[in-house]
């Protein structure tokens, strides 16, 4: 099984969110190397980023000033298996 | 070799140079005997702990709440006899009619809502340091973990966070969670979270009742909230909402000293919202109790709706109007009562007061603090949950559930209370 699989996997197999740093340690990847490795299965529709301020936010007269928009972005990137969408 | 192993050429290829890349770096990167960990790991290795996570994150929570009530009284003491400096003023107005709205109702109602302003402030600011320090998202993902048990998760605490302050931008949060049914049942279980507009009403009983352990009581409320919302979530994934959570891995901000300019912005962004609805939407309100009340109108409004909350032990008339204005928004509760009881003097003295006349227990007073938290969310809430969920139905399950849970604890706490209190 490939690196970018175990990614899946650990993810899949996981009993919760886990953060980055907790990954890197059980699959023994670099931190840095990781948020690289995310990216790509990203881009390969395997991950998705969840980010805040989507369609919905653009119509939205609060914008610079919207308190749930900052607070959601000091968490830090998010990233979900795609095939568990519904 | 993309049909031999079942995936993209190009996806084969990143991942053997991952695989290859990873190898390498283990093989011929030399840690130091002794690891130099960074400061933010260091805290995460305690913070994040899956024990003592939760433990820690109740532990801030009380903490934060100690330090609104260790500093909020002399400001609040200021407020109040600034308003009853200025309630004494307007009592002298003429037409007697005029003096007596200004003072017993704008004054009065307005005012008793406005002293609260020094608590609710000093609450933001504490939410706006650990916001700013990076612990608010490692709460989010403490409690992201617990929720995951329950089946809810990705960032549903997020909203549930904001919800502390008001639930109107709370629920609009929710956007933020693109499954559809984590979405719905989060704006579902988002006005259980205690906004500040209820603040008042327990730092008013709170201090009348429960004196010399008023910060635990207003943190049980706290607590008791996410409790009925962790709980409320768990039921609703099961029988209403039911399906498929997502997977998920986050990336952490590192810790932060907050900057004061920084906790500045962020307190008056949310504390402004607060003032605004004192001068407009209660403003509105309160004339408009103390004209019912002064027409005579108001009370046999209350006497009609109190037998319904005689079995949680608050059956009388104010508490009934007091609820009612509530539906508009929740700070009305209090403002209602400086109202109805205008001459009381203070915070305590208010309290007091409603105690003396409505021959109110501690037991009493906690049970239409745990209604206050948990009945019916504020119109503005019922508003946006229609918006964002785009049908009636949602809004008015929500009234119904919030209602008639409410009803069940008060009642609930104050029959078993008063076995072992009488």
């Amino acid at each position: 099984m490939g690196v970018l699989s175990l990614i899946t996997e650990e993810l899949r197999n996981a009993q919760g969110p886990l953060t980055l740093a907790e990954m890197g340690r059980r699959l023994g990847i670099e931190r840095s190397a990781l948020a690289g490795m995310l990216e790509f299965l990203v881009r390969k529709g395997k991950l998705r980023e969840v980010r805040p301020g989507l369609a919905e936010c653009s119509r939205c007269g609060a914008k610079g000033r919207c308190v749930a928009l900052r607070l959601s972005r000091t968490t830090g990137r998010l990233y979900e298996l795609v095939e568990d969408r519904p | 070799m993309s049909r031999s192993y079942g995936a993209e050429a190009d996806t084969l290829i990143a991942d053997a140079r991952y695989g290859y890349v990873s190898g390498l770096v283990r093989e011929v990167l030399k840690r130091p005997a002794v690891e130099r960990r960074m400061v933010s790991e260091v805290i995460d290795a305690v913070a994040l702990n899956r024990w003592l996570g939760i433990p820690i994150f109740l532990g801030v929570l009380y903490g934060l709440f100690q330090l609104v009530f260790v500093l909020s009284p002399p400001l609040t003491e200021l407020m109040e006899s600034g308003f009853g400096w200025l309630a004494e003023r307007a009592s002298g107005v003429s037409p007697q009619w005029l003096g007596a709205l200004l003072a017993d109702g704008v004054i009065d109602g307005v005012g008793s809502v406005l002293t609260f302003v020094p608590p609710i402030f000093l609450l933001f600011v504490a939410l706006s340091i650990l916001e700013d320090s990076g612990y608010m998202a490692r709460a989010a993902f403490v409690v992201d973990r617990l929720m995951h048990y329950i089946g809810l998760h990705g960032r549903s605490f997020l909203p549930m966070i904001l919800g502390f302050g008001c639930s109107v931008p709370a629920v609009m949060a929710t956007r933020v969670i693109e499954n559809p049914k984590d979405r719905l049942v989060t704006i579902l279980v988002v006005p259980f979270m205690s906004c500040a507009a209820r603040l008042p009403i327990y730092v008013l009983f709170a201090a009348a009742f429960f004196t010399s352990h008023q910060g635990v009581v207003v943190i049980s409320l706290y607590i008791v909230g996410m409790l009925i919302a962790i709980a409320a979530a768990w039921f609703l994934r099961k029988v209403v909402v039911t399906g498929p959570s997502g997977h998920f891995v986050m990336e952490l901000p590192p810790y932060r000293l907050p900057t004061l300019k920084g906790i500045a912005i962020h307190t008056w962004e949310r504390g402004q919202q607060f003032l605004v609805r004192a001068g407009t939407v209660i403003f509105a309100i309160m004339v408009v109790v103390w004209l019912l009340d002064y027409t005579g109108v108001l009370e046999p409004i209350g006497r009609a709706i109190a037998p319904v909350f005689a079995p949680a032990g608050f059956g009388q008339w104010q508490p009934a109007v007091g609820l009612l204005s509530g539906l508009m928004a929740k700070e009305a509760v209090v403002g209602t009562f400086g109202t109805l009881f205008a001459d009381a003097e203070g915070t305590a003295g208010l309290g007091r007061v409603i105690g003396a006349e409505l021959g109110w227990t501690p037991l009493i007073a906690y049970g239409f603090m745990l209604f206050t938290l948990v009945y019916v969310p504020c119109v503005a809430t019922l508003a946006v949950i229609r918006k964002e969920t785009g049908s009636w139905k949602w809004p008015l399950f929500s009234a119904g559930l919030s209602t008639g849970l409410a009803w069940g604890i008060a009642v609930l706490v104050y029959q078993i209370g008063s076995i072992f209190t009488a």
